[in-house]
C-alpha cells in the first residue's frame, strides 16, 4: 500500500511539473466546451440566397420580405441566372430562387404558383438542412408535431452532454499513454522495475491520477452545462458519477493497451488519435447518427466505449433515466477485453 | 540556386526517413483509416426512422396514413403501442425515434425524440412531406428544388476531398514538429551547426523531404477518392497540385514552429497536437462555418486549413480554377511565409 501511494505521489509531481499536461488536462477541456457550446452546430441562419426575379410584381416583393423577416434568408438580387450561377461557383451563395414571369398571374388565377429553388449540394448535410427550412416555409404544414426531451431542438442540449464523453475519452487515453510511453522512452521503467514495487502497482499508480483528472473534468463540464449553457438535467448526479467511474475502466484499459504496443510517444499519439479519438468523435453517435452508417461501421461503433457511455449521459441529462443495464454490461465487457489484450502486450514486451 | 550543401542536407533527411520504420504506418495506414471513417460516417442523413404507432382506429384511414409514411424508405414501423405511456416508454428507451398517434376523430399527433436536434428536424421534414395531404392548409408557393453539384446529396463527395486537407495537415504537422527537436535531443544539432551550412539551409533541407511526403499523401487520398470512392473530379489535377503547395508550406511551417518552441520531441508532438484541434474544428471540414455564430465566423479567417478546404472542395466538386480561388491561395501563401519566417527567427534566436 505504501509503495502504491509513493507511485501515485510521484505521478502527481510529474503532472504538476509538466505544463503541457496541465494544459491538456484543464485548459483544453474548457476550450472544447466553449467551442462546442457556442460554435459547433448544424443550425442555420442568414443563408446567403440569390434571387432572379422574372416577374417583378409586388407579390414577389411581399414573399421575399416575409421570408427575410424570418432571419433564415439573406437575399441578394441577381439580374440573370448566369450571374447567379457564378455566385454559386464562387461559394457566395448556398441557395437561389428563380421566380418565373407568370408567378403573380398564376397566384391570382390558380391560387398557387411554382418557383425554382437551387441549393448548393456540395455539403450534403447543409443542403439537407436548407431544403428542410424551405419546405417548412412553403408547405406550411399544420401537422401537430411535438418534440420530446428537447422541445426547442437546441443543439447545445445534444452536444454539450456528449462532450463529457468525448473529453473523458481523449484525456483518459492521451494522458495515460503519454505518461506510460514517456516513462519508457526516457528509460525510467528499467529503474522502476528494479524497485520492489510490483508491475501492476506501477501501472495502477500511473493510471489513477489521470482517472481523477477525468472525473474532475466531468464535474467542471457538468457545472458549465448547467450554469452557463442551461442544459436541462433530469437525472441524478449520483448516477452520473457512478457511470463515469464505470466508463473510466474501459477508457483507461484502452490507454494501457495502446501504450503496451506503442514504442514512442510520436507513435502513441498518432495511434491514439486515429484509433481512439477520431472514432469516438465520428462513430459513436456524438454528432452523426450511427443508424445510417454502413453495417461494418455500426459494428465498430459497438466496440467503442464512448458509444455506450453517450447513451448513458444523454439518458441521464435529458431523459432522466436512472439505470442502464445493457450499456453497463457493454462497458464492463469492453473493459475486460481491452485489459486482457493490454496484459498480453505487456507480457510479450517483458519477454 | 540549390547549393550542394542543401542537397547533402536533403539526402541526409531521406536516409533518416527511410530508416525510421515507425513512419510507414503513420504515412500510409492513418490516411486510409481517416478516408473510410470520414467518407462513410459523417452524414446527418437518416433513413428507416424506427416508428412506434398508436392506432385508435385500425381502419382504411389509418392504413392509408401508415402507407404514405412507409412508402418512402424514411420510416420503418417498429412496434405498436397501447397507450400514450407505453409509447413514450418506447421512445425513451430509444427503441423508436418517433411516435404517431391516429385518433378516433382522424386527428394525427406526432412525437419526435428531440435529443438529437439535427435528426429530429430532419424527421419532422419527412413527416411533413409524407403527410402533406393530411395537413389542412394548402401551400400557395410550390418550391421545385434542384440540388447543384451533388444532386444525390452524397456526403462522401464532400468529405473525401476534405480528407485530403485533413491528412496533409495531420501528417505534416506531426512529422514537422519532430524536425528540429530530434536532432537537438540526440545532440547532433551541434554537429550540424559547426558545418558551413546556414540556419535557413538546415530548415529548408529538413522541410523539403516532408513536402514530398505531403504530396504523396495528396495523391494517395485523391487517387483513392477517385478510384475507390468514385468521387467525381471536375477540376484540373495539375491546378490542384499547384494550389496544394501553399498549404503544404503553411502546415509544415506550423509543425516547424511547434518544433522551435519545444525542448523535447514529446513536447513538440503534443504542442502540434493541440494546434490541430482548433484547426480541424473551425475549418469547416465537418462542421459548417455557416452555422457558427458571427463572431466565430469572423475568427475563422485565421484558420489556414479553412482556405484549403475551400480550394480542394471547389476544385473537386465545382471544377473551379484560379480565377475563383486566387484569394484563398494568396491567403495560404501569407500564412506559410509568416510561420516559416517566425520559425527561422525563433531558431536563430535559440542558436545565439
Amino acid at each position: 500500500m505504501h509503495s502504491f501511494l509513493t507511485i501515485l505521489w510521484k505521478e502527481f509531481i510529474h503532472i504538476r511539473r509538466d505544463r503541457r499536461t496541465v494544459v491538456i488536462a484543464f485548459i483544453f477541456p474548457l476550450f472544447m466546451t466553449i467551442l462546442f457550446g457556442y460554435a459547433i452546430s448544424f443550425d442555420l441562419k442568414q443563408i446567403p440566397t440569390g434571387v432572379v426575379d422574372f416577374d417583378k410584381s409586388p407579390q414577389v416583393r411581399e414573399m421575399l420580405l416575409s421570408l427575410s423577416a424570418s432571419e433564415y434568408f439573406n437575399f441578394t438580387i441577381y439580374p440573370s441566372v448566369k450571374e447567379m450561377s457564378d455566385g454559386f461557383q464562387k461559394g457566395d451563395l448556398k441557395c437561389g430562387f428563380v421566380i418565373p414571369p407568370e408567378f403573380s398571374r398564376n397566384l391570382s388565377r390558380k391560387g398557387f404558383s411554382k418557383i425554382q429553388v437551387l441549393i448548393d449540394g456540395s455539403d450534403a448535410n447543409l443542403a439537407r438542412k436548407i431544403s428542410q427550412i424551405i419546405q417548412r416555409f412553403f408547405l406550411k404544414s399544420s401537422l401537430n408535431i411535438k418534440f420530446l426531451y428537447n422541445p426547442e431542438l437546441h443543439s447545445r442540449n445534444f452536444v454539450v452532454p456528449g462532450l463529457i464523453v468525448i473529453l473523458m475519452t481523449i484525456l483518459g487515453v492521451i494522458l495515460t499513454t503519454r505518461s506510460i510511453v514517456g516513462e519508457r522512452e526516457r528509460g525510467n521503467f528499467e529503474l522502476l522495475s528494479t524497485t520492489p514495487v510490483r508491475g501492476e502497482i506501477i501501472i495502477l499508480g500511473k493510471l489513477i491520477p489521470y482517472g481523477i483528472i477525468a472525473l474532475i473534468n466531468v464535474f467542471i463540464i457538468t457545472g458549465f452545462s448547467l450554469l452557463i449553457f442551461h442544459i436541462p438535467f433530469k437525472g441524478s448526479f449520483l448516477s452520473l458519477f457512478f457511470y463515469s467511474l464505470l466508463f473510466l475502466f474501459p477508457t483507461l484499459a484502452l490507454g494501457t493497451m495502446i501504450s503496451a504496443f506503442a514504442t514512442t510517444e510520436l507513435t502513441a499519439i498518432t495511434v491514439s488519435f486515429v484509433s481512439t479519438m477520431l472514432p469516438s468523435i465520428i462513430l459513436s453517435g456524438f454528432i452523426f447518427p450511427v443508424r445510417n452508417m454502413p453495417q461494418w461501421l455500426q459494428w465498430i461503433s459497438k466496440i467503442i466505449p464512448a458509444t455506450h457511455f453517450l447513451h448513458i449521459v444523454r439518458g441521464i441529462f435529458l431523459k432522466g433515466i436512472g439505470v442502464f443495464p445493457r450499456e453497463s454490461l457493454w462497458l464492463f465487457v469492453l473493459g475486460v477485453i481491452y485489459l486482457l489484450i493490454a496484459t498480453q502486450g505487456v507480457k510479450k514486451r517483458v519477454e | 540556386m540549390i547549393s550542394s550543401r542543401l542537397l547533402a542536407m536533403i539526402r541526409k533527411e531521406f536516409i533518416h526517413i527511410r530508416r525510421d520504420r515507425r513512419l510507414f504506418p503513420i504515412i500510409v495506414v492513418a490516411p486510409i483509416i481517416q478516408l473510410f471513417l470520414f467518407g462513410y460516417a459523417v452524414s446527418l442523413d437518416i433513413k428507416g426512422v424506427p416508428l412506434v404507432v398508436m392506432d385508435e382506429r385500425s381502419d382504411i384511414y389509418s392504413r392509408e396514413v401508415l402507407l404514405s409514411l412507409t412508402s418512402s424508405d424514411y420510416f420503418l414501423i417498429q412496434e405498436s403501442a397501447n397507450g400514450l405511456k407505453d409509447m413514450e416508454e418506447t421512445i425513451k428507451s430509444g427503441r423508436a425515434k418517433a411516435g404517431l398517434v391516429i385518433r378516433k376523430n382522424k386527428a394525427l399527433s406526432i412525437f419526435i425524440d428531440g435529443v438529437d436536434n439535427n435528426t429530429a428536424a430532419l424527421i419532422e421534414g419527412y413527416f411533413e412531406k409524407a403527410l402533406l395531404k393530411y395537413s389542412s392548409s394548402k401551400p400557395e408557393v410550390l418550391p421545385i428544388t434542384r440540388i447543384l453539384y451533388n444532386p444525390e446529396m452524397k456526403t462522401v463527395n464532400f468529405m473525401v476531398p476534405g480528407v485530403t486537407g485533413l491528412v496533409i495537415l495531420v501528417i505534416t504537422m506531426v512529422l514537422g514538429s519532430g524536425i528540429l527537436v530530434r536532432e537537438r535531443e540526440i545532440g547532433t544539432m551541434e554537429h550540424l551547426l559547426v558545418t558551413p551550412i546556414s540556419a535557413s539551409e538546415i530548415i529548408t533541407g529538413k522541410l523539403l523531404p516532408f513536402l514530398l511526403i505531403g504530396y504523396l499523401e495528396m495523391f494517395l487520398v485523391v487517387g483513392a477518392g477517385i478510384l475507390i470512392f468514385h468521387i467525381p473530379f471536375r477540376g484540373n489535377l495539375g491546378f490542384l497540385f499547384l494550389a496544394t503547395f501553399p498549404f503544404l508550406l503553411t502546415s509544415l511551417s506550423m509543425g516547424l514552429f511547434a518544433s522551435t518552441i519545444s525542448k523535447t520531441q514529446q513536447q513538440a508532438v503534443i504542442t502540434a497536437f493541440m494546434m490541430l484541434f482548433p484547426n480541424i474544428l473551425l475549418s469547416g471540414f465537418m462542421f459548417p462555418i455557416e452555422s457558427m455564430p458571427l463572431v466565430i465566423q469572423r475568427l475563422t479567417v485565421i484558420i489556414p486549413v479553412k482556405y484549403y478546404m475551400i480550394i480542394v472542395r471547389s476544385i473537386f466538386q465545382k471544377g473551379a480554377g484560379i480565377q475563383t480561388l486566387w484569394n484563398e491561395i494568396l491567403a495560404l501563401f501569407g500564412f506559410g511565409c509568416t510561420f516559416f519566417l517566425l520559425s527561422i527567427f525563433a531558431f536563430r534566436k535559440k542558436l545565439l
